[in-house]
C-alpha cells in the first residue's frame, strides 16, 4: 500500500504541482467491473467523457488521445452513496464556530443545507479517497430543520457539487422515555408525568403545521391561478414547504422506535403524502412488515451501532437493514457521521455479513441509494448516460485489506490523497531530529 | 500501602473467599480450526486447542478429549485469543470525579456493575478482558480496573482480573482544562488547570506532594523502630496512590492527544523516574514516535477517530502503523460500548490505513495491550499454560464478513451466536416499559466525559 | 389591585369570615385534649400476642407509668385503670422501625450554592457530618411521626437525613411528647452511597474512598488523642474536628455504621468495604438481597429490610390477577424473534419476566428469611399508605406471617439493642402495644388503638388504600 501511495505521489504530483482532481476524457481498461444495474463485465472498459460514463463494455473502441487507466486485476464498483450525513456541515464536533448543520428554531424549513456545505472541508478528501463518492447532507434541529441536499465530494463551489436532490427533513415527535423509579430511593427520577400526552400535543403540532402549509399552498395556487383578490403574505417557512405539500420534493422522516415508525406510518398515509422517505428506523425491523407494505424508500444506520434495548438481541442493529430487505423493504444506508463516512463501505458489509448480504448490500449504498432520492437516472450503477462516478480497487470495497485505487466523481479523476494521507507520508519515517531519550534519573528530583 | 493492601487482602480472604474460588473455570476440547496463535507459532491449520480446568492445555493435532470434557467442532472457524480492551467504560456504575483534578483517591474496583448488559454485547464481539478506566475529567483521575467477562457472575470481585497491576488514568489537554479550568466542573468553580501549563503544573505539584508523603511515612517507618512516641504523617488516600505511582506499583494510562502533551508527560515522568506509562488515544502519537520508543512508552489509539474536537483534528488513521513500524508496543482500544463489539474490524483497519500483516493487526487487539495492562503472561495468545481466553470466528477475524461464533473465558463459554437467546440480561427492571429504547447517536457512545457536568449553573 | 376588585373581596371576607371562624373554633375543640386522670390502662379479655408465635386467648395486659405490670388471662384490673374492653380485639407488641426519618423533617432541596473550592466542600455540602445527631432533629410533632404511628409503629431508630455520612440514630418512642423520648442512642451512625451534588464526593466511588479516608484518619487522630491524654509531653496537641471526632467510635469498632443499600451492588460493596475497613455493619433497606442471598446466609450481617417495594407496571393494571400469573407460567428464556412477525411473542415474553422479575423483590424478605437470615424493617424509603399493604404482600410472597411479626417487634428490638425494653408485651417491658380488630395480617383489620407508654392513641380514620388484593399490584401513576 504505502509503495503504491509513494509511486503514486511520485509519477501524479511534481514539487510544485498539488495533486488535484481532473475532469477529462478517460478509458479505464481491463477492469472488473461490477455494474450493479446490467452484471458484471469482466475485463471491460469504461470510457468518460467529462462528467459522464459514454462507454461501458468489454468491446469498446478506445478513442485515440484518451489518457488510459488500466485497472488490469482490478475492481470498479459504482461509487458508494451515504444516504445519510453530516459532511461538509460540520468540521470539527466541539467546536462551535465550525458546525453549520443546526440553525434556531423548531420549523425552519426554509434551511438549505447545500448553502452551508464547505467544499474545502478536510474532511471530503478523507472521505472520497474510501470509494464514498456521493453524500446526503442533512441539517437537523427542531421538527424541521430544513433541507437535505445530496452532493458530490469534489467541486469547488456547492452548485458543481450539487448531485440533484433535495429533501425536506422532518424529525418525527418522540416518545419521552419515562424512567420509573427501581426499589426504593424516595421520590427521585420522574422525568416526564405524561409521556403519551406529550407525544400526542407534539404530533398535533406537526399536524397543525402541514394543515396550514396545505391551506398556503391553495391560497398560493388560487393567487396564481389569477383568481385571489390580493397576493399571499409571505411566510418564508411556507413557502419552503410547498413544494413538499405539492408531492413535488421529497419529505424524509427521521424516525426510529417501533411505536413512533408505527405513528409515521399512520401519519403519512393520514395525510396522504406519497413522495416520502423513512430514515433512521434503528427498530425498523419490528415495523418491517408494514414498512414492505407501505412501499416507501428506507434508510437505515448507523449499522455499526447498539441496539436501542438491553433486552434485544446482541446483532439487532447489524442484523436490521437485512430483516428490512427479507420483509421486502427497499433499503438504502447511512452512517449518521461526517469525519467518519468513510466507514460506510464498513458499515454495509456488516450488514452484508449479518444477513443482508453481499450484493443487497452493495445495492444499498449504490442504487436504492439513488432510487430513494430519484436520482437513480445519473447515480447508482455504471452504465452510459450516468455521471462517471466510480471506484477503482484490488477487490472488495467493503473489506479493509482492500485498496482503493482510483476513484471518479463527476468525471473527475480524485487523487487518492488527503491530509492523513499527507501526515502518513510525512511521519512514517520522521527524520529524527534531535531525539534525546528522555532520560529517566532516580533518585527523584523536584 | 503495603500494609492496606495485606490488610485488604486478609480481610477478603476472610469474607469473601468462597466467592473468588467460584470464578468458574471450564474445560473444553476445540477441534479443527485455523488457530490465530499471535504467537511465534503462528497461525496452526487444522489443529485442536485442548482446555482444561480454564487454562490452554494442549495444542495440535488429533487431540482427544478425556472423559467429561466437552468437544466442540470447529472446523473451518478461526481461533483467535480473546481480545483485550484497554481502553473502555464499560461494566461502571460511574466514571468520572470530576470535582477535583486529582482524584487519585477513587478507583473504580469500587463501582464495578456485572449487570451491564455491555459485558455480553463485549463477548459478542470476541471480547474477553476489559480495562475499564476512569474517564479523562481530571489530570490524575481514578484507578482503574482489569476485569474479564464473566457474564453472569453478579458479586463484582468475580470479575476481577486476578493479579493483574494496578493502573491509573491520567489526562491532558482539552479535558481536563474544559472541566475544570474553562467551564468549571460540577460545582462552577473554576480552578487550575485552565491550559496545558496548568495541566504541566498539576502533574509536577501533585508528584512533588506524593514525593514528600512517601518520604514521611519512610521518616515515620524508620523512627518508630526507636522512638514509640513517633507521629505518623496525616492520612491522604490521594497522596498514598501518588506515592505508590513514584513507587512503580501503578502504571499510568494517560488520555491524550497532541504530539506536544505527550513529549510533555515523558517529561515530568522522567523527572521523578516513573518509567511505565501507556498513552490512550494519542491521536498524534506518531508526530513523536521516534521519542515515545526512546523512552519505552506505549500507545493505545483508536483506529479511525478523529476530528470530533479541536486537538484530534491533525490526526491520521495511520497512526497505528506508523506506531508498530516505530518499535512502538501499540494497541487498539474502543472507549465505547458501541466499537468495542468490533475490535477485530476496527485492528484490521491497518491493513487499509497502513500495511500491517494479520499477525501485526491481530496484536494490536491481544497480546499488545496485553501487555500494556501487565497480563501478558496470562493471556492475549494461544500458548500452552495460559488463561483459555478465546474467541471463535466465522470466517477470518480481520474479514469485514469475519463473525464472532463462540466466546470463552477461562475456558468457560459465555458467547454462543446460534444458541444463546434474545434476551440476556442478567435481570430484568421491575416496572420499567419493556418496549423502551434508547437510540445513541454516534457521540454518546464515548463515556470519557461522563459525569463530568453534573450541575448546570 | 383595582379598587373595585378589592371591594369585592372585602365583601367576599366578610361574608365567609364567620363561618370561617366557627370552623376553626370546632377544629381546635377537637384536637385540644381532654385532661389525663390517670397512668394506668388496661386491656381486658383480649386475644393477646404476646410475641410472635405465643398467644393468649382471653387475657388482660396492665400499663402503669408507662411499663407493663401484668399479662395473662387472670390478672386483676387496677382500681385506677383506664379500661379498654378487649372483647374481640387484638392486641400485639408495638412495632419497631428500625432506620426511618419519622420526625426528621425533610430539608428544603433548592439549587445548590456555588462553591470555591468543590474539594474542600462545607461538611453539609459534602454529606459528612458524623457529628449530627438524629436527637437534635427529631420533631414529634411531624406528621410522618403521626401516619407512622397509625399504622401500629411504636418505636423508630430515627436518621438524619442526606450524604454519606448523615450522623447519628437515635431511639425514640412515637408518642405525642415534641422533643424524643430516647431508648437508646450513641449505637448507630448512618451510612449511605449517597454522594454529594456538585462536589466531593460526586459519585459512588469517591463516596467510598472518602470512606476509608475518613476511617483511617479519624483511626490515627482517635490514637493520638488517646497518646496525648495519657503524656502531652514532647507532642503538640493532635489535630481535632467535630465529624472525625464523632467517627472514632466506628473506626474503634464499638458503634456500627447502619449503611443503607438500596441496589444488590450497593450491598456487595458495602460488605467489601466493612471487611477491608473493618467497621462493624447493620445494612438497611437491602431491597434486592435476593440476588445475593447466598452471600447473605454466609454472612448473616445485621439487616432492617425495606418497607418499600417497586411499583408494578403500567401495562399490568388492566389484566386481572389468573392472567398475571399465567403470563408469568408462560415465560419462555430462551425466546428468539427471528423477524418482525414473533413482534408480538417477543413483547408477552418480555412482560411475563418482567412480572416474575417484580415477584423478585415482593419475595425479598422471604427469600432472605427461607436462607436462614433474621431481620427488622425499615421504613426509610417507603410511604406510609403502602407500608402494611407491603408487609401483607410480602407475605403472601412467603414469607411466614410469624417471621414478619418477629421483623416488625422483636427482632426489630434486638436488632437496635433494646429488646430488654420493647419488642413483646413482657411484665418489666413499655406499655408499647397494637390493638386490632382482627389478625393484622388480615386485609380487612383495621387498627383501633396504639399505645405508646401507656399513651393511648386512636388512629385517624383514614382510608388504606392497602390490603385490597394485589394491592401492591397498583400501577404506577
Amino acid at each position: 500500500m504505502l509503495a503504491t501511495l509513494l509511486l503514486a505521489f511520485v509519477l501524479q504530483v511534481q514539487p510544485q504541482d498539488a495533486p488535484k482532481p481532473k475532469q477529462g476524457a478517460y478509458a479505464v481498461v481491463n477492469a472488473r467491473i461490477e455494474t450493479v444495474t446490467g452484471g458484471v463485465i469482466e475485463r471491460g472498459t469504461i470510457l468518460v467523457e467529462r462528467d459522464r460514463i459514454v462507454a461501458v463494455g468489454a468491446d469498446v473502441t478506445i478513442p485515440p488521445g484518451i489518457e488510459i487507466v488500466d485497472a488490469a486485476g482490478l475492481h470498479v464498483y459504482p461509487g458508494l452513496i451515504d444516504s445519510g450525513t453530516r459532511l461538509g456541515l460540520t468540521e470539527i464536533g466541539s467546536v462551535d464556530e465550525t458546525t453549520d448543520a443546526v440553525e434556531l428554531g423548531d420549523i425552519t424549513p426554509q434551511m438549505d443545507a447545500l448553502s452551508a456545505i464547505n467544499p474545502n472541508s478536510a474532511l471530503i478528501p478523507v472521505t472520497r479517497v474510501a470509494g464514498v463518492t456521493t453524500v446526503l447532507a442533512e441539517p437537523s434541529g427542531g421538527t424541521l430543520p430544513g433541507m437535505a441536499a445530496m452532493i458530490n465530494l469534489v467541486g469547488y463551489t456547492a452548485e458543481q457539487m450539487a448531485a440533484g436532490a433535495r429533501v425536506m427533513v422532518m424529525d418525527f415527535p418522540t416518545w419521552p422515555s419515562a424512567r420509573p423509579r427501581f426499589g426504593g430511593g424516595g421520590a427521585r427520577g420522574g422525568a416526564q408525568d405524561d409521556p403519551e400526552k406529550t407525544f400526542r400535543d407534539a404530533l398535533k403540532r406537526v399536524d397543525e403545521i402541514f394543515d396550514r402549509a396545505e391551506l398556503y399552498a391553495r391560497i398560493d395556487s388560487t393567487w396564481a391561478a389569477g383568481k385571489g383578490d390580493r397576493e399571499p403574505e409571505f411566510v418564508p417557512e411556507m413557502r419552503a414547504l410547498l413544494p413538499v405539500v405539492r408531492g413535488q420534493m421529497k419529505l424524509m422522516i427521521r424516525v426510529n422506535q417501533e411505536k413512533e415508525i408505527r405513528e409515521a406510518l399512520a401519519w403519512v398515509s393520514r395525510r396522504g403524502y406519497r413522495n416520502v422517505v423513512f430514515s433512521g428506523l434503528a427498530e425498523g425491523w419490528r415495523v418491517a412488515g408494514e414498512l414492505a407494505a407501505a412501499g416507501f424508500p428506507c434508510i437505515v444506520g448507523p449499522v455499526l451501532s447498539v441496539p436501542t434495548r438491553e433486552s434485544d438481541r446482541f446483532d439487532r442493529a447489524y442484523a436490521n437493514a437485512g430483516l428490512l430487505a427479507q420483509a421486502g423493504v427497499k433499503v438504502a444506508i447511512r452512517t449518521g457521521e461526517a469525519e467518519n463516512v468513510r466507514n460506510l463501505p464498513f458499515n454495509a458489509g456488516f450488514a452484508a455479513a449479518y444477513g443482508l448480504g453481499r450484493e443487497e448490500a452493495l445495492k444499498a449504498v449504490t442504487i436504492h441509494a439513488a432510487e430513494a432520492f430519484g436520482i437513480e437516472g445519473d447515480y447508482g450503477s455504471i452504465e452510459v448516460g450516468k455521471k462517471a462516478n466510480f471506484l477503482v480497487s484490488t477487490g472488495d470495497p467493503f473489506e479493509t485489506a482492500t485498496e482503493i485505487r482510483e476513484v471518479f466523481i463527476d468525471g473527475f479523476r480524485v487523487p487518492i490523497d488527503s491530509r492523513q494521507i499527507q501526515l502518513y507520508r510525512e511521519f512514517l519515517d520522521r527524520d529524527e531530529g534531535r531525539v534525546k531519550a528522555v532520560e529517566i534519573v532516580p533518585p527523584v528530583r523536584n | 500501602m503495603r500494609f492496606r493492601t495485606l490488610l485488604a487482602a486478609v480481610a477478603l480472604l476472610a469474607a469473601l473467599a468462597p466467592t473468588t474460588q467460584a470464578q468458574p473455570r471450564g474445560s473444553v476440547l476445540l477441534k479443527g480450526a485455523t488457530v490465530l496463535t499471535v504467537s511465534g507459532a503462528g497461525t496452526l491449520e487444522n489443529t485442536d486447542v485442548l482446555v482444561q480446568d480454564g487454562r490452554i492445555a494442549r495444542i495440535g493435532r488429533g487431540l482427544q478429549a478425556p472423559s467429561g470434557v466437552e468437544t466442540i467442532d470447529v472446523t473451518g472457524k478461526f481461533v483467535m485469543p480473546g481480545i483485550i480492551d484497554a481502553h473502555s467504560h464499560i461494566a461502571l456504575s460511574s466514571v468520572n470525579e470530576a470535582t477535583s483534578p486529582v482524584t487519585s483517591e477513587v478507583s473504580m474496583e469500587d463501582v464495578v456493575d456485572p449487570y451491564d448488559i455491555g459485558i455480553y454485547r463485549a463477548l459478542a464481539g470476541g471480547v474477553t478482558t476489559s480495562h475499564v478506566m476512569h474517564g479523562s475529567a481530571n489530570v490524575i483521575g481514578g484507578q482503574n480496573e482489569t476485569i474479564k467477562h464473566r457474564w453472569g457472575q453478579t458479586d463484582p470481585d468475580a470479575l476481577r482480573f486476578a493479579g493483574a497491576p494496578r493502573t491509573i488514568k491520567f489526562a491532558l489537554g482539552e479535558n481536563p482544562t474544559r472541566v475544570h479550568g474553562k467551564r468549571g466542573g460540577g460545582s462552577g468553580a473554576r480552578i487550575r488547570p485552565a491550559s496545558r501549563m496548568g495541566v504541566e503544573a498539576v502533574l509536577r505539584e501533585t508528584f512533588a506532594e506524593g514525593k514528600r508523603y512517601l518520604e514521611a511515612q519512610d521518616r515515620y517507618e524508620r523512627e518508630r523502630r526507636t522512638n514509640p512516641r513517633a507521629v505518623p504523617p496525616e492520612h491522604s488516600e490521594r497522596l498514598e496512590v501518588i506515592a505508590d505511582i513514584l513507587r512503580g506499583e501503578v502504571l499510568i494510562h494517560c488520555h491524550s492527544y497532541r504530539a506536544d502533551e505527550i513529549d510533555m508527560l515523558m517529561r515530568v515522568l522522567a523527572d521523578f523516574g516513573v518509567k511505565n506509562v501507556t498513552f490512550q488515544h494519542a491521536n498524534e502519537a506518531f508526530k513523536v514516535a521516534p521519542e515515545l520508543a526512546a523512552f519505552g512508552a506505549s500507545a493505545s489509539v483508536f483506529a479511525d477517530w478523529w476530528s470530533y474536537k479541536m486537538e484530534v483534528y491533525y490526526s491520521t488513521a495511520y497512526n497505528a502503523t506508523i506506531l508498530v513500524r516505530n518499535g512502538i508496543n501499540t494497541s487498539v482500544n474502543s472507549d465505547s460500548g458501541e466499537l468495542n463489539r468490533h475490535l477485530y474490524h476496527e485492528a484490521a483497519k491497518t491493513q487499509r490505513y497502513g500495511d500491517l500483516t494479520d499477525d501485526e493487526a491481530l496484536a494490536l487487539i491481544t497480546i499488545n495491550p496485553a501487555r500494556q495492562l501487565g497480563i501478558d503472561g496470562r493471556t492475549g495468545s494461544i500458548e500452552v499454560g495460559k488463561d483459555a481466553d478465546l474467541a471463535v470466528f466465522d470466517g477470518h477475524p480481520l474479514s469485514v464478513y469475519g463473525v464472532p461464533a463462540l466466546t470463552f473465558v477461562d475456558g468457560v463459554k459465555y458467547f454462543d451466536r446460534l444458541n444463546d437467546p434474545d434476551d440476556m440480561r442478567l435481570r430484568a427492571h421491575p416496572n420499567r416499559d419493556v418496549q423502551a429504547g434508547t437510540v445513541l447517536t454516534l457521540d454518546d457512545h464515548d463515556r470519557c466525559l461522563e459525569g463530568a457536568f453534573v450541575i448546570e449553573y | 389591585m383595582p379598587r373595585r376588585l378589592t371591594a369585592a373581596l372585602a365583601v367576599a371576607l366578610l361574608a365567609i369570615a364567620p363561618v370561617a371562624k366557627a370552623q376553626n373554633f370546632g377544629a381546635r375543640a377537637a384536637a385540644e385534649p381532654i385532661p389525663t386522670v390517670t397512668g394506668t390502662l388496661a386491656i381486658t379479655n383480649a386475644r393477646i400476642v404476646r410475641a410472635p408465635g405465643t398467644v393468649l386467648e382471653r387475657a388482660t395486659v396492665v400499663v402503669r407509668d408507662g411499663v407493663i405490670t401484668a399479662v395473662g388471662p387472670d390478672v386483676a384490673v387496677p382500681y385506677d385503670a383506664r379500661v379498654i374492653a378487649g372483647d374481640s380485639l387484638w392486641v400485639f407488641p408495638g412495632f419497631v422501625d428500625a432506620a426511618s426519618y419519622a420526625g426528621i423533617p425533610e430539608e428544603a432541596a433548592g439549587q445548590p450554592q456555588p462553591v470555591d473550592d468543590p474539594d474542600n466542600a462545607p461538611p453539609a455540602r459534602a454529606g459528612f457530618q458524623p457529628d449530627r445527631d438524629a436527637r437534635t432533629l427529631y420533631k414529634g410533632s411531624d406528621a410522618s411521626v403521626t401516619a407512622l404511628r397509625d399504622l401500629g409503629f411504636t418505636t423508630a431508630q430515627v436518621f438524619p437525613r442526606g450524604g454519606m455520612l448523615p450522623g447519628a440514630g437515635a431511639t425514640v418512642l412515637l408518642g405525642s411528647a415534641a422533643g424524643p423520648v430516647v431508648l437508646k442512642s450513641g449505637a448507630a451512625q448512618g451510612a449511605s452511597y449517597e454522594a454529594a451534588r456538585g462536589v466531593a464526593p460526586g459519585t459512588p466511588m469517591a463516596v467510598t474512598a472518602r470512606f476509608r479516608q475518613v476511617h483511617r484518619e479519624a483511626a490515627r487522630r482517635a490514637a493520638l488523642a488517646g497518646r496525648y491524654a495519657a503524656d502531652p509531653s514532647g507532642m503538640a496537641p493532635p489535630p481535632w474536628d467535630a465529624a472525625h471526632a464523632a467517627y472514632a467510635p466506628v473506626a474503634a469498632g464499638e458503634v456500627p455504621l447502619y449503611f443503607h443499600v438500596n441496589t444488590a451492588l450497593e450491598t456487595h460493596r458495602a460488605l467489601s468495604l466493612s471487611a477491608e475497613l473493618g467497621f462493624r455493619i447493620t445494612l438497611t433497606g437491602v431491597g434486592e438481597g435476593f440476588e445475593l442471598a447466598e452471600k447473605l446466609a454466609r454472612l448473616k450481617p445485621a439487616m432492617a429490610l425495606t418497607l418499600a417495594l417497586p411499583e408494578a407496571p403500567e401495562w399490568a393494571a388492566s389484566l386481572k390477577a389468573d392472567s398475571l400469573e399465567a403470563l408469568m407460567a408462560s415465560y419462555d428464556p430462551a425466546e428468539r424473534a427471528a423477524d418482525y412477525r414473533d413482534q408480538e411473542a417477543e413483547l408477552q415474553n418480555l412482560r411475563s419476566r418482567q412480572l416474575l422479575a417484580r415477584k423478585d423483590y415482593v419475595a425479598n424478605a422471604a427469600t432472605l428469611a427461607k436462607a436462614g437470615l433474621r431481620f427488622g424493617f425499615a421504613t426509610r424509603d417507603a410511604k406510609a399508605e403502602e407500608l402494611r399493604r407491603n408487609v401483607l404482600a410480602m407475605v403472601e410472597a412467603g414469607l411466614p406471617a410469624d417471621a414478619a411479626l418477629a421483623a416488625l417487634t422483636i427482632d426489630g428490638a434486638r436488632l437496635l439493642g433494646v429488646d430488654d425494653a420493647v419488642g413483646t408485651i413482657d411484665p418489666g417491658k413499655l406499655g408499647n402495644l397494637v390493638v386490632t380488630d382482627g389478625d393484622w395480617f388480615a386485609e380487612e383489620t383495621r387498627v383501633r388503638h396504639v399505645v405508646v407508654a401507656g399513651e393511648v392513641f386512636e388512629p385517624a380514620a383514614r382510608t388504606e388504600r392497602g390490603a385490597s388484593r394485589g394491592g401492591s399490584d397498583r400501577p404506577s401513576r
